[in-house]
This record gives structure tokens, C-alpha cells and sequence, in this order.
């Protein structure tokens, strides 16, 4: 048997008993599709549908300071590593919980995402939502997730318990082979050179390598508690990475004044990393359009994140 | 369901122009493709991100289903395009997934698959390696070789679905696959040589 043989074996191997997708994608896709929902952007994981009407956000001010890829003049990177070298400082005056993997990580956040109406009007909309959720440390229990505004998304993330998911459709259950996906690790590096090590050697996609370790700090610490070390580390890998640069000052979600910090995407457009511009301390993130897409402009907010809490509690819907 | 008797016959394009007046229309356009689209992205990213990931293409074609070559009858490469990049933007799921196959490996073949009884010995003790071998491949390289191994799609298909040339399909389906071999040692080289396909 050849390796493509064998590939197509393991490909099939991996399929699931019904080679249909569950009824509720199509009726999801439909519903968006009549509402002229626009699709998620690629944001905190995989829990955000937007949906729902609200006022546009726009961000005109920042387009002249959206610089082409690849410039990294140095005045700029040495206030982002100023930035960066202050939150790190912050992060490691936290104090250090200790976490039990049968604990879940709550974070509270408010949020607004785009979407472009289909048919007639063709205005953007935008929708806004406030966030709870509660993710099991060790990823074996079943998590929750309130949120109000926005898409309805699922209450329940189900955990991986003893190598299987348990997710109900409907007066049906079905249970899905998994491998637990802690949601609080340890094992991160404490240090800047490691963790940098760590983003590189973690990133994977087409982009350019620092481009990637970039995105991947911020999976890392989006709707997370990480040790105070681990995330003092994170942001002095981050002040290590060549290109970043400070944005500007803007107003995080919250309100909250804020300083951001970006690369350049290759895709159209800017994840940025929103800072306290005195504490330094991390409150959130957006992701600004460079180019224009349908009816949105380029400088024009896609999505915006303010986070509001980050607790390490005993049970899901228990909140600090 | 009103529709069942009228429009089978009607190309993909035509679904699609049709669906600028009835957005039910495109409701038929994803009867056609959910399955083979939902099978690659399980394959790819599990099951659960699958559900999400088809869900997405098909909003973000529906979105952009004016902008679609309706000389082109069949969309199966325009979804499969879509396709990619909504799994692209799931690389940690997918990444995930391939480690935890390999971690799997032979020794663990249960692991809860559905098929593993119908897969080969071969098939199973590859697993990990061929896992492996996906996670450390590029994207342009891995999205070459699944959709090609895990998709179906020819050759041909694969060019429009990653909008590149049948000779960059070519070039990079040879060097994955050189990858895929290294992962399985020389055990598979020979039969490479003997049933090049």
C-alpha cells in the first residue's frame, strides 16, 4: 500500500458513523443566511457567532497610522517593548493561584463584532454581547457559557470525560471520542527567550513566523487565566518580537482608555493587543480592517473585546 | 421540499443565480455539498469545529455568491476553497487533532474510532507517523495533499479550489507526500515506487 493508500485509509477511519452534518448546521446556515448574518471572524475560539442589530463601529482615525507590512521603524518598536516590558512587570506582581484541574477558569468580557447585511440595504450592522464563561481547568468537566447580545451560542461546553465528549442534540445524546484540552497549563515556559521559543515552535499557518507567534500569544492569553510568570513571559516574548508596533491610543470596548499594540496581518486585517496605557495591565482586543471589504472600510473595527474579569473559581456558574 | 421534484437538474451556477431571488435555493446548493464538505472538515478538525466550519463556508459563499463565475457549472472546488480558508482558520483544532492521533499511534488504535475494525493493520500502525507528518507539513502543502487524499478532489479540482497552477499542485502534492514517506519509514518507500499514484 502506498503512503496516499494509507491516507485515504486513516481519512476514513476518522469519519463518523452519519456522513451527514447534524440538522442544526444547515438550520444555522439558513438562518444566518435569510437574516444576512455575516460570518464570524476568526475570534475568541470558537463559541462567537455574531448576530443581532446595533450601530456601526468605526475607527476612521486609525487609517493613517496602518503602516504597510513589514515596516518596523524603531522608535515604535522600542514603545511597544516599553509597553510590553510593563505588563510583563505587572503580570508577575499578581499573585499566583494555584489551580486544581477539577476548577474552571471564569472570564467576564463584553464584545461587538460586524457583519454586512445581505440584500437591499447593504449597511453593516453590528453586534454587541456581554460574556461569561467558564472553562474547566484540566478540560475533563463541563464548562458553561452565558452570553446575552449576539448569536445564541451553546450554555454547555462539553468536557472531554474518560475519552469521550458528551454532546446532547436535541432529546438525543451522542458521544464523540476526544482528548481532554486543558484550558489551564502549567507547563508554559517562564521565561521571555523560552516563550518566544514556545510561540514559534507552536505556530503553524501560512503567515510569516513572527507573524504566527504573534497570533498565537494572543490564543494564548484570550479567555484564559495563565500563572503570573507564564504570562509575564508571554508579554516579554511579544516586547522580543520583531514588528511590533504601537497603533495608537483607542478606547477599549469597555470604554476604558487604552494604548494598542499590533503586527500587520496578511489577510486585511489588524489583530491588535489593548493595553492599560498607565498599568499596562491587558484589557482586550480588537481586530481593524486594512483594506476595504464589501461595504466596510479599511480602519473600520471588525471586532472588539474588552475583557472585564478573570477569575479561577470551584464550580461553572459560580462567579469571584 | 417543494423544490425536490424541479431542481435537480439544475447546475450548481444556476442554484446559485437563482438564489439572488430565493435564499432557499442555496438551501439545495448545501443539500449537495454538506456531506462531502462536513466529512474533509471532521477528518481535518473533528467533528465539533466541522459543524461550525461548514456552517461558516456556507454563509461566507452565500455571502459572496455574487461574485461566483457562473461559467463554472460545478462549485464543488468554490466550496472547497471556501472551505479551506474557515479551516485555516482553525489550525489549533486541527493541530490538536493530528497530535492527538499520533499520540494514539498503534499501540492505542482503539481510541473510539468509528472504523478503526474496517481500517487495515497498515492502515492503523501509520496512524501516528502519517499524523505526524500532517502537523508538520505547510498549509499550502497539507491543503494540497488532503483535499486530494481526504477530499477527492483531481488534480484539476484542487488548482481552482486553491486558486494556483496544476503544475504548483503537482510540486507540492510530490513534496508532501515525499514527507508522508520519511514519517513511515522505509517499509513504504518500495510499494511508493511500485504503485506511484
Amino acid at each position: 500500500m502506498n503512503d496516499l493508500q494509507l491516507l485515504r485509509e486513516v481519512g476514513a477511519s476518522l469519519d463518523l458513523p452519519n456522513p451527514e452534518p447534524p440538522a442544526r448546521v444547515r438550520n444555522r446556515f439558513l438562518t444566518q443566511a435569510r437574516a444576512g448574518v455575516r460570518p464570524a471572524r476568526p475570534t475568541l475560539r470558537r463559541l462567537v457567532v455574531a448576530g443581532g442589530l446595533a450601530a456601526v463601529v468605526t475607527a476612521g482615525v486609525l487609517v493613517a497610522q496602518v503602516v504597510p507590512f513589514g515596516d518596523k521603524g524603531p522608535a515604535s518598536k522600542a514603545s511597544a517593548a516599553e509597553i510590553l516590558n510593563g505588563a510583563a512587570a505587572e503580570a508577575r506582581h499578581r499573585p499566583a493561584l494555584d489551580v486544581r484541574g477539577d476548577q474552571f477558569i471564569y472570564v467576564q468580557s463584553v464584545g461587538t463584532s460586524m457583519q454586512i447585511a445581505e440584500g437591499g440595504s447593504g449597511k453593516s450592522t453590528s453586534a454587541s454581547w456581554q460574556r461569561q464563561v467558564w472553562l474547566s481547568a484540566d478540560g475533563t468537566h463541563d464548562g458553561l457559557l452565558r452570553q446575552q447580545g449576539g448569536a445564541p451560542v451553546p450554555d454547555r461546553l462539553p468536557g472531554c470525560h474518560d475519552g469521550l465528549e458528551t454532546q446532547t442534540k436535541g432529546d438525543q445524546t451522542v458521544q464523540t471520542p476526544c482528548t481532554p484540552i486543558p484550558n489551564y497549563r502549567a507547563d508554559l515556559p517562564t521565561d521571555a527567550d523560552a516563550m518566544l521559543q514556545y510561540l514559534y515552535r507552536n505556530a503553524s499557518g501560512g503567515n510569516p513566523r513572527d507573524q504566527q507567534a504573534f497570533t498565537t500569544a494572543g490564543d494564548l492569553i484570550r479567555e484564559a487565566y495563565l500563572s503570573p510568570a507564564a504570562l509575564a513571559a508571554v508579554y516579554g516574548a511579544l516586547a522580543k518580537l520583531p514588528g511590533v508596533r504601537v497603533v495608537g491610543a483607542v478606547t477599549d470596548e469597555a470604554g476604558r482608555p487604552g494604548v494598542a499594540l499590533a503586527r500587520d496581518e496578511v489577510q486585511g486585517d489588524l489583530a491588535e493587543l489593548i493595553f492599560d496605557p498607565k498599568t499596562f495591565v491587558y484589557l482586550g482586543e480588537r481586530s481593524v480592517l486594512t483594506r476595504d471589504d464589501g461595504d466596510l472600510r479599511a480602519g473600520q473595527t471588525l471586532n472588539s473585546t474588552a475583557v472585564l474579569k478573570v477569575a479561577v473559581v470551584d464550580r461553572a456558574g459560580q462567579t469571584p | 421540499v417543494l423544490t425536490d421534484v424541479a431542481v435537480p437538474q439544475l447546475s450548481d451556477a444556476a442554484l446559485i443565480e437563482a438564489s439572488h431571488r430565493d435564499t432557499e435555493m442555496f438551501g439545495l446548493l448545501y443539500d449537495r455539498y454538506a456531506a462531502q464538505l462536513f466529512r474533509y472538515a471532521n477528518r481535518r478538525i473533528g467533528a465539533e469545529h466541522a459543524e461550525d466550519a461548514v456552517a461558516d463556508a456556507f454563509l461566507i459563499a452565500f455571502r459572496g455568491r455574487a461574485r461566483y463565475d457562473v461559467g463554472r457549472p460545478d462549485a464543488r472546488p468554490w466550496l472547497f476553497g471556501i472551505l479551506t480558508k474557515v479551516i485555516a482558520r482553525r489550525r489549533r483544532a486541527e493541530q490538536a487533532r493530528y497530535r492527538m492521533l499520533a499520540r494514539a499511534g498503534s499501540d492505542d488504535v482503539g481510541a473510539g474510532f468509528a472504523d478503526d475494525v474496517t481500517a487495515s493493520v497498515a492502515a492503523r500502525s501509520s496512524r501516528g507517523p502519517l499524523a505526524g507528518a500532517l502537523r508538520r507539513l505547510s498549509s499550502g502543502d497539507r491543503d494540497v495533499l488532503l483535499l486530494i487524499a481526504w477530499g477527492d478532489l483531481t488534480y484539476e479540482e484542487v488548482a481552482l479550489t486553491l486558486d494556483i497552477k496544476i503544475g504548483t499542485v503537482r510540486s507540492r502534492l510530490h513534496r508532501a507526500r515525499r514527507k508522508l514517506r520519511e514519517a513511515l519509514g522505509p517499509t513504504h518507500s518500495a510499494d511508493f515506487f511500485e504503485g506511484n499514484s
